[in-house]
């Protein structure tokens, strides 16, 4: 990407958007700053923004309410901004079509890579087509894939609980079935969420995310091409 | 109607008045019928006879040797004396009247003679006192003992005057039951207080009782809304503290030496735990989330790989897929809080998922002290934290298992804890096989191998 993103960064807190302020702009992202809904509008009415980081919490309007509403007007990718233990507010905001989801308190180093795995989801520029052509579910032996609401759910109906990393890494292989994605690239795909605080291979995340993909009797959908890397066998069809 | 007492005090007086005014009515109802006294037939067939023979012999006999004939014939029960005028005249009870009828019938030589006779003493009824006018115009006095029943008398006097005081008795006792009711209730209420479902009772009954309700739901309901608001205001406190823990985080990440920087996200990372630990509890059972159809072997496993990844050794064993309808976020919060307890104990932890008809359970077992049996109960109950020994090396404030029996309760379901015989804890989680099926895609063999990464 040739220009820098553009973060409007929708925040109460005065101490807080200093601090999340140099965190993205040390990492050459070029951040505006709105503390209340109004400034939203304006902010998006004067400058083109790449992404939206949203804190749910807001004086006057709660952040799931303004979320719903931006999604009215745009299509410009959110990350949602939440306490810990408030994931029923992930759920929502991400069925309102939040692209995802920070719990507060957070680390630099998992801020800037949640915002570059969502601009790399959706590219600056690109947001329009990506939101209405893009699948927002995908199937493929049974499975669905529902990327909205970063869920799965099994043959059964069932849902299935994957970590972040396990989503980010089940979207790369769905994003390219059938074609074998050697272990450097998954590792690059998946780079963002491996860095967070944890050193667990891409070994062990493909096997835990084939495990939790085991249908009884059926080869699993991921196989492992031995020396190279690891391929999804299904077929993908749009949801 | 002014007549019927509506307040407490009142019916007792009532009571008290009925009860007083009835047994002196038939106490004395009673002793005007001192009549009805129990004659002993026996007894006074005995004494006609002896009447009529002692009365043979001293006509028989010379005046002069009368008195030694009544001296021979008096016995201790029955004395006999001769005289010269009849007996003072008593009072004449029905039964004496009666008994000298028995005696005419039984000795018909009496008939036609002035048998004359009497109570001895009103305060002793049982003596009977008589005289005979003999053929010469003398007359025979006799002093008979317990003629007359002395016991079936008093018993039946005393169950004379017994029953309608047992009556009253069982009566009081009916109105003051119906009375005290309301009591009954308030004392239920007020056991209740404190717990969810506390109640509004209604007003009824006497005004004094109508009072103490009104007292009691006023009182209900400002203790409701001081705990309300105490626990709004730790909430917010909890909610507000997090903007400066981010801030903190953020700032944590500026900190130059590695050390120190680690040294505070980790507290950071704990108060973050405690906090939400506590806003999670109270939070309460106004929980949005819905019930879903949820892979819980796979939630188990993202549970248990999350520990793994924090260094804890802790393994699973069951089927790869067990589907259950519960709250996902709500159910993975208790298993969390389960397994962080078992691997902050225990130096290994083991979680199994099993299943069969009646349902679905899973236990989370460790290697550690285990829970004295004197504390099983009390580690249920919110901020309780056992002795220091178990206390090293943890977090939180101790609404840990709280949370999960919540949770778990919640869902329908029970959890127990239990020292296990080769030593350590398992807490034990048993969900009844739900309406909608619980379909467990590897039933029949089930993996009791380790899931392997």
């Amino acid at each position: 990407m040739t220009t820098t993103p553009a973060i409007l960064l929708v925040e109460d807190d005065p101490g807080l958007r200093v601090l999340i302020t140099r965190a993205l702009r040390q990492d050459g992202f070029a951040v505006s700053q709105a503390g209340s809904e109004p400034e939203v509008w304006s902010a998006l009415e004067q400058k083109s923004i790449d992404l939206i980081l949203l804190d749910i919490m807001l004086p006057g309007k709660s952040g799931i309410d303004l979320c719903r509403e931006i999604r009215a007007r745009s299509d410009v990718p959110i990350v949602f901004v939440s306490a810990k233990g408030d994931e029923i507010d992930r759920v929502i905001g991400l069925e309102l079509g939040a692209d995802d989801y920070i719990p507060k308190p957070f680390g630099t180093r998992e801020l800037i890579a949640r915002v570059r795995a969502v601009l790399r989801r959706r590219p600056p520029g690109s947001s329009t087509e990506i939101g209405s052509n893009a699948a927002d579910k995908v199937r493929f032996a049974g499975w669905e894939v529902d990327f909205r609401r970063r869920a799965v759910s099994s043959p059964t109906g069932a849902s299935i609980e994957l970590t972040g990393a396990e989503f980010d890494l089940l979207a790369s292989f769905v994003g390219s079935p059938q074609r074998i994605l050697g272990r450097e690239r998954l590792i690059e795909l998946s780079r963002v969420r491996l860095g967070d605080s944890s050193d667990r291979s891409i070994d062990v995340l493909v096997s835990r995310l084939r495990r939790k993909l085991s249908s009884e009797g059926q080869h699993p959908p991921i196989v492992t091409v031995r020396g190279v890397g690891y391929m999804l066998t299904a077929d993908v069809t749009p949801g | 109607m002014k007549l019927i007492p509506r307040s407490a005090i009142g019916i007792v007086l009532a009571v008290v008045a009925i009860t007083a005014v009835v047994g002196l009515t038939t106490n004395v109802l009673l002793y005007e019928s001192t009549d009805h006294l129990d004659l002993r037939e026996e007894q006074a067939r005995r004494t006609s006879e002896h009447i009529v023979v002692v009365a043979r012999m001293l006509e028989d006999e010379a005046p002069e040797r009368r008195a030694r004939i009544v001296r021979s014939t008096s016995t201790e029960h029955f004395k006999v004396e001769w005289r010269q005028a009849p007996i003072e005249p008593g009072f004449e009870a029905e039964a004496l009247r009666k008994m000298r009828r028995q005696m005419v019938i039984w000795e018909p030589s009496l008939a036609g003679k002035d048998l004359r006779m009497r109570l001895g003493s009103p305060d002793d009824p049982t003596e009977v006192v008589g005289s005979l006018q003999l053929s010469d115009g003398s007359w025979l006095h006799f002093r008979a003992q317990d003629l007359v029943g002395s016991w079936p008398l008093k018993l039946r006097r005393i169950a004379i005057a017994s029953a309608p005081m047992l009556v009253l008795a069982l009566a009081a006792a009916l109105a003051l039951r119906a009375m005290l009711q309301p009591l009954n209730l308030l004392a239920h209420a007020v056991t209740r207080v404190g717990f969810a479902d506390s109640t509004v009772l209604p007003e009824e009954g006497l005004p004094e009782f109508r009072r103490l309700i009104r007292a009691y739901n006023d009182m209900q309901g400002r203790i409701v809304s001081m705990i309300k608001a105490r626990t709004e205001a730790l909430a917010a406190v909890g909610h507000d503290l997090r903007t400066p823990l981010a801030r903190m985080r953020l700032n944590a990440d500026s900190v130059a030496d590695a050390e120190t920087r680690d040294a505070l996200i980790s507290d950071l990372n704990e108060m973050e735990l405690m906090l939400d630990s506590l806003l999670t509890y109270f939070r309460g059972d106004d929980h949005p989330e819905k019930p879903r159809l949820v892979d819980l072997a796979v939630l188990l496993a993202t549970v248990v790989d999350d520990l793994k990844d924090r260094g804890y050794d802790i393994t699973y064993f069951g089927p790869r897929h067990c589907d259950a309808w519960l709250r996902p976020i709500e159910f993975k919060r208790a298993l969390s809080n389960l397994t962080n307890n078992a691997c902050q104990y225990g130096s290994r932890a083991e979680v199994r998922l099993l299943t069969d008809d009646r349902g679905i359970r899973i236990r989370v077992e460790d290697d550690g002290p285990g829970i004295p049996e004197q504390d099983m109960q009390r580690v249920l109950e919110p901020f309780q934290r056992l002795d220091p020994a178990r206390q090293r090396n943890t977090s939180g404030v101790g609404l840990g298992i709280p949370i999960a029996l919540r949770v778990v309760t919640a869902a329908g379901g029970a959890l127990r804890l239990m020292n296990r015989p080769e030593g350590g804890l398992c807490a034990q989680i048993d969900l009844p096989r739900q309406s909608r099926a619980i379909l467990c895609n590897e039933p029949a063999r089930f993996c009791n191998e380790p899931a392997r990464d």
